[in-house]
C-alpha cells in the first residue's frame, strides 16, 4: 500500500515556489534560504507524506500533526526566509501596503490566527472538510495563510516593523492560552466528536478512538505550547542583543 | 517599637518580614526536630501517630508559606528599590497591608494548635482525607483561612513589586541593565499573580465543602478528589519556582562579586528565567504521576519536565562561567553560594529522575521525594539566602558579621544538611514511605534514619551558630562601610544602613554596573559594547 | 505618576482575579452546579449591573451624583442575589458580590483619586458576571 499521495497541485506548486525564490536571491544572497527552503519542505513533505493518508482516514492525532505544522511551523519559517528588500519593494505597491496595514494589526492577526484555529475544531465544520475534498484544501489554505498573518507581527521581514517585545510576549501567551484550552478540552473532553475516526480502515499502533483523540488535544497543547514558547524566548533573546547592538 | 508597627518604609517592611520569617523558620525546625527524633530508632513511640501528622503539616506549610516566601518578599521590597535607585516602593501602604495579612495568616495557621488539633493532612491537603469526614476537626479549616490569608498578602506585595519594578526605576536603568535580582523578583511577582488564585480557588471550594455542604472534593456525593490535585498543583509547581528564582536572583549578584567579574550570559540567564516561568505552568502533573491518569498525559508531561531542566541548567552554567578565570574570594557569602550550586544540582538531578514516569512510580511518596525537595528547597532556595544574608547584613543594619563564626557555621550546616538529607535518597530507594510516623526494623532502615537524625542535629546546631552571628554582630560586629565588599549595584551607593530617603539625588546609570562605572570612569562598562 | 502606579497595579490585581474566577468557574460549571439562569430575575440582575456600569462611567466623567446612582444599583443587585440562597451556586455568587461589596464600599468612601481604578474593578467585576451568565446559559444544570 503506498501511503505517499503525490497530489500534482501540491508537487508544482512547491517547485514554483523554490524554484520562484532561488530565482529572486540568486543575485542578492542565500542567507535567508534555509528558513525558506525548510519550511517549503516541510510544507511538501506535510501534504504528501503518510502524515497526509494518516490524517484523512486513520488517526486525528495525525490530522492535528498536520494543521498544527501549517498554522505553527511552516508560516514562521517561510517569512524568515524572505529578504527584507523584497518585503520593502513590494510593500511599496499601495495595495499590498493597505492590505498589510490592515492585516498586520495585531488584534487583526491574532483574531485571524486564534479564530482559524478555534473555528476548524468545530465538529460540524472539522467534519464537514474531512468528507469534502474542496473545503478540505480550503481548510488547509486558510492554515497555511492565516498562519502567516499571525505570525507576521512577530517574524515578519521588516524587523523594525515588528511587535515590541512586551506586546509580542502578551500576543503569543495569549495564542498560547487559546491553543492550552483548545488542546485540553479535546484531551478531557467527549470522544466521537469526530466521527470519522471512530472506524479507521485500520487500527494503527494499538490507539483507540479515546486514544488518539487524547493524544490529538495533548499534541496541541503541550508541543503547541512549545511552539509559542520558543517564539517568546527568542523575542526575548533578541531584545536583549538588540540593546547590545545598539549600545 | 509602634514605629515599626505602623511603618511603611519598603526596609522597615523588608525587616519585619525576615523577622517573622525567622520566628516561624525556628517553628518549622522545631516540628522537624521533634519529627527526626521519633524516626531516630525504629518503632519508636516518642510522640503519637496523629501528632507526628501535625508535624509534617505544619513544617511543610510553615516552611514554604510562612518561611521562603516571606523572607524573600522581604529582602525584595527590602532590596528592590534600593537596587533601582528608587526612595520608596509604589505602593507603599499596600506593601505594608501585605506584610500584616502574610503575619497574622501565620498567627492564625499556630493557633490550631491551641484549639488541640493543627491541621494533619499534609501540606497539599489531598481531598478526600481534608474533606470534614475524614478531618473533622477545625484544623483544616484554620489551615485553608490561613493560607487564604497569607495567599492575599503575597498577591498583594506581588503587586507592589511589579508596580515597582515597573515605574520607579532611575533614569537611565532601562528594563534590560536591571540587577539580576530585580529581574528574577520581578518575574517571581508575575507568576504569583498567575498562580497564587489557583490556591485561593483550591481552597474556597475546600472551604466550601467544609463548612457549606458543597460537594466538590467529595466522592461520596459526586465530587472528585482528582479536582484538587490538579488545581492544587496548577498552584503548585509555579509555586516552587517562585520560591527559587529569587534565590537565583541573590546568586546573580553575589558570585560576579567575589569572582571579581561580571555574570556570564546576562541575557541567557535572564531569558531562561522568563522560560521557566511559562514552563512551569505546563508541567504540574508530573506531581499526579501515580494517580492513573493514562499514559499518553503522563509521556507528555514527561517530556515537559524533562524540558523545564535546561533553562535551569543553563543559568547553572553561567554561575560556574562567571566563576571561572575569576578572582576568587571565599567569604562566607561566596561559600553559601558555591555550596548552593553544588547542593541545588543535586537536587535538580533528583528532580528529572522523577521525571521519568517509570522512576516516579517507584520513587514517588517515598524518602527518595523528601530528600529532592530538601536538596533544592534547602540546599538551593535556603543556603542561597544563607550567602544574601552574609551579603546584605552589613547593608541592613551598618554592621560586619563575624567571618570566622561564619564559617564556623557555613561548614557545620553543609555537614548537617547532607549528612541529615544525603542517606534520605537511599531509605527512599529502599522503600521506605514518607510521612510515616514510626518504621519497622528492616535492614539498614534504622542506620540511615539514625545518621538522617544526627545530620540534622548537626545542622540545627549550625543554624543557632548563624543566629547567633547575626545576634553578635548587630551589637559587636565591626562597622561596616557603605561599600564593604566592592561591589556595583546601587544599593551600595546608600549608606548603611540607608537613610529614610535612600538617595538624595537620583544616581546616574548607564550599564548594569552602574557603581563600578562610578568607580573606574576609563574602564565603564557603558564604554564598551 | 501615582495614577500610573494605581492602574497598573488594579490591572495585576484584576489579572489574579481573572485567574481565580476563571478557575472557579470552570469547576462550578464542571460539577453542574451553575443552573440554567434562565429565570427573568436574573435578567434583572444582569440589566441591573449593565446599567451600573453606565452609571459608572458617567461617574468618572466628573458627576458625583452618577456615582450614587450606580451604589444604588449595585445595593439592588446585592439584594437580589438572595434568589440563590440555600443552593452550591450562592456560593460563587456569593463571592463574586462579596468583591462587589467591597467596590461598593471603595466607592462610597475612597479618595477621588482612586476613581479610576475602582471604575475599572467595577467593570472588571460586571465582566465577570456576564461570563457566568454566559456559562449558565450554554452550560447550565437545568
Amino acid at each position: 500500500m503506498n501511503l505517499w499521495n503525490w497530489e500534482p497541485s501540491v508537487v508544482a506548486g512547491c517547485a514554483i515556489l523554490g524554484v520562484g525564490y532561488g530565482a529572486l536571491v540568486r543575485k542578492h544572497g542565500w542567507n535567508r534560504a534555509p528558513y525558506f527552503l525548510a519550511g517549503l519542505a516541510l510544507l511538501l513533505l506535510d501534504l504528501v507524506s503518510p502524515i497526509d493518508t494518516l490524517a484523512d482516514q486513520y488517526l486525528f492525532s495525525a490530522h492535528i500533526v498536520q494543521h498544527f505544522l501549517l498554522a505553527l511551523v511552516i508560516p514562521p519559517l517561510l517569512l524568515l526566509g524572505i529578504p527584507r528588500w523584497f518585503a520593502e519593494t513590494a510593500l511599496r505597491r499601495p495595495k499590498l501596503n493597505r492590505l498589510e496595514r490592515t492585516l498586520g494589526q495585531p488584534p487583526v492577526s491574532w483574531l485571524l490566527g486564534v479564530g482559524t484555529m478555534l473555528a476548524w475544531h468545530i465538529p460540524t465544520l472539522f467534519n464537514a472538510a474531512l468528507a469534502h475534498d474542496s473545503l478540505h484544501i480550503f481548510q488547509h489554505l486558510t492554515f497555511l495563510v492565516t498562519g502567516t498573518i499571525f505570525w507576521w507581527p512577530i517574524v515578519g521581514p521588516q524587523e523594525d516593523r515588528r511587535l515590541p517585545m512586551l506586546a509580542s510576549v502578551s500576543y503569543l501567551f495569549g495564542a498560547c492560552v487559546c491553543c492550552s484550552l483548545l488542546g485540553a478540552f479535546l484531551t478531557f473532553g467527549p470522544v466521537g466528536l469526530y466521527p470519522a475516526y471512530l472506524n479507521p480502515p485500520a487500527r494503527l499502533w494499538g490507539l483507540d478512538p479515546r486514544s488518539d483523540q487524547q493524544l490529538g488535544g495533548m499534541l496541541m497543547w503541550v508541543p503547541g505550547c512549545f511552539v509559542y514558547l520558543s517564539g517568546i524566548v527568542s523575542t526575548v533573546m533578541r531584545w536583549y542583543s538588540s540593546a547590545e547592538r545598539a549600545a | 517599637m509602634t514605629s515599626w508597627l505602623c511603618a511603611i518604609d519598603h526596609k522597615r517592611i523588608g525587616i519585619l518580614y525576615m523577622l517573622s520569617a525567622l520566628l516561624f523558620f525556628l517553628a518549622g525546625g522545631m516540628e522537624a526536630m521533634v519529627m527526626r527524633a521519633q524516626l531516630a530508632a525504629p518503632n519508636l513511640k516518642l510522640i503519637t501517630p496523629e501528632i507526628y501528622n501535625q508535624m509534617f503539616t505544619m513544617h511543610g506549610t510553615t516552611m514554604i508559606f510562612l518561611v521562603a516566601m516571606p523572607v524573600l518578599t522581604g529582602f525584595g521590597v527590602y532590596l528592590v528599590p534600593l537596587m533601582i535607585g528608587a526612595n520608596e516602593m509604589a505602593l507603599p501602604r499596600l506593601g505594608a497591608l501585605s506584610f500584616w495579612l502574610q503575619f497574622f495568616g501565620g498567627i492564625l495557621l499556630y493557633f490550631s494548635f491551641a484549639t488541640g488539633a493543627a491541621p494533619s493532612a499534609g501540606w497539599f491537603s489531598y481531598a478526600p482525607l481534608s474533606e470534614k469526614a475524614f478531618s473533622p476537626g477545625v484544623g483544616l479549616d484554620y489551615w485553608a483561612l490561613a493560607l487564604l490569608m497569607i495567599a492575599a498578602g503575597s498577591i498583594g506585595s506581588a503587586i507592589n513589586l511589579i508596580a515597582t519594578i515597573a515605574t520607579e526605576r532611575a533614569p537611565g536603568m532601562t528594563m534590560r541593565l536591571v540587577p539580576l535580582f530585580v529581574w528574577m523578583t520581578l518575574v517571581t511577582s508575575i507568576m504569583i499573580v498567575f498562580a497564587l488564585p489557583a490556591l485561593a480557588a483550591s481552597l474556597v471550594m475546600l472551604l466550601s465543602d467544609r463548612m457549606l455542604q458543597a460537594r466538590f472534593f467529595d466522592p461520596s456525593q459526586g465530587g472528585a478528589p482528582l479536582l484538587w490535585q490538579h488545581y492544587f498543583w496548577i498552584f503548585g509547581h509555579p509555586e516552587v519556582y517562585i520560591v527559587v528564582l529569587p534565590a537565583f536572583g541573590m546568586i546573580s549578584e553575589i558570585i560576579p562579586v567575589f569572582s571579581r567579574k561580571p555574570i556570564f550570559g546576562y541575557p541567557f540567564v535572564a531569558t531562561s528565567t522568563v522560560a521557566i516561568a511559562f514552563l512551569s505552568y505546563g508541567v504540574w502533573v508530573h506531581h499526579m504521576f501515580a494517580v492513573a491518569l493514562g499514559r499518553n498525559f503522563l509521556a507528555v508531561f514527561a517530556a515537559a519536565s524533562m524540558l523545564i531542566a535546561v533553562p535551569t541548567g543553563m543559568k547553572i552554567f553561567s554561575w560556574i562561567a562567571t566563576m571561572w578565570g575569576g578572582s576568587i574570594r571565599f567569604t562566607t557569602a561566596m561559600l553559601f553560594a558555591v555550596a548552593f550550586l553544588l547542593e541545588f544540582t543535586v537536587g535538580g538531578l533528583s528532580g528529572v529522575a522523577f521525571a521519568t514516569v517509570p522512576v516516579d512510580w517507584q520513587m514517588t511518596d517515598t524518602y527518595f521525594v523528601v530528600a529532592h525537595i530538601h536538596y533544592v528547597l534547602l540546599g538551593g532556595t535556603v543556603f542561597a539566602l544563607l550567602a544574601g544574608v552574609h551579603y546584605w547584613f552589613p547593608k541592613f543594619s551598618g554592621r560586619m558579621l563575624d567571618e570566622k563564626l561564619g564559617r564556623w557555621s557555613f561548614w557545620l550546616i553543609v555537614l548537617g544538611f547532607n549528612t541529615a538529607f544525603f542517606v534520605q535518597h537511599f531509605l527512599g530507594l529502599l522503600g521506605m514511605t514518607r510521612r510515616v510516623y514510626t518504621y519497622p526494623n528492616l535492614p539498614w532502615f534504622g542506620a540511615l534514619n539514625l545518621i538522617s537524625t544526627i545530620g540534622a542535629a548537626i545542622l540545627v546546631f549550625g543554624i543557632l551558630l548563624f543566629c547567633a552571628n547575626i545576634a553578635m554582630s548587630l551589637f559587636f560586629g565591626s562597622v561596616a562601610g557603605d561599600d564593604p565588599w566592592n561591589a556595583w549595584t546601587l544599593e551600595w551607593a546608600a549608606s548603611s544602613p540607608p537613610a529614610l530617603q535612600n538617595f538624595a539625588h537620583p544616581p546616574e546609570v548607564r550599564s548594569r554596573r552602574p557603581l563600578w562605572d562610578r568607580k573606574h570612569p576609563e574602564t565603564a562598562d557603558w564604554m564598551r559594547v | 505618576m501615582t495614577n500610573r502606579r494605581a492602574q497598573l497595579g488594579m490591572t495585576m490585581f484584576l489579572t489574579a482575579e481573572a485567574v481565580f474566577f476563571f478557575l472557579l468557574v470552570l469547576a462550578f460549571a464542571y460539577f453542574r452546579e451553575i443552573p440554567a439562569l434562565i429565570a427573568p430575575r436574573v435578567w434583572l440582575c444582569t440589566v441591573l449591573l449593565l446599567a451600573s456600569t453606565l452609571s459608572m462611567w458617567r461617574g468618572t466623567a466628573g458627576s458625583g451624583l452618577w456615582l450614587w446612582v450606580t451604589i444604588a444599583i449595585g445595593v439592588a443587585f446585592l439584594l437580589d442575589q438572595a434568589v440563590f440562597f440555600g443552593t452550591t451556586f450562592f456560593i460563587l455568587a456569593g463571592i463574586h458580590g462579596l468583591h462587589l461589596l467591597a467596590g461598593l464600599i471603595a466607592l462610597a468612601m475612597g479618595p477621588i483619586s482612586a476613581l479610576r481604578a475602582i471604575a475599572l474593578y467595577w467593570y472588571f467585576f460586571t465582566a465577570v458576571w456576564l461570563a457566568i451568565v454566559l456559562v449558565a446559559y450554554f452550560w447550565g444544570a437545568a
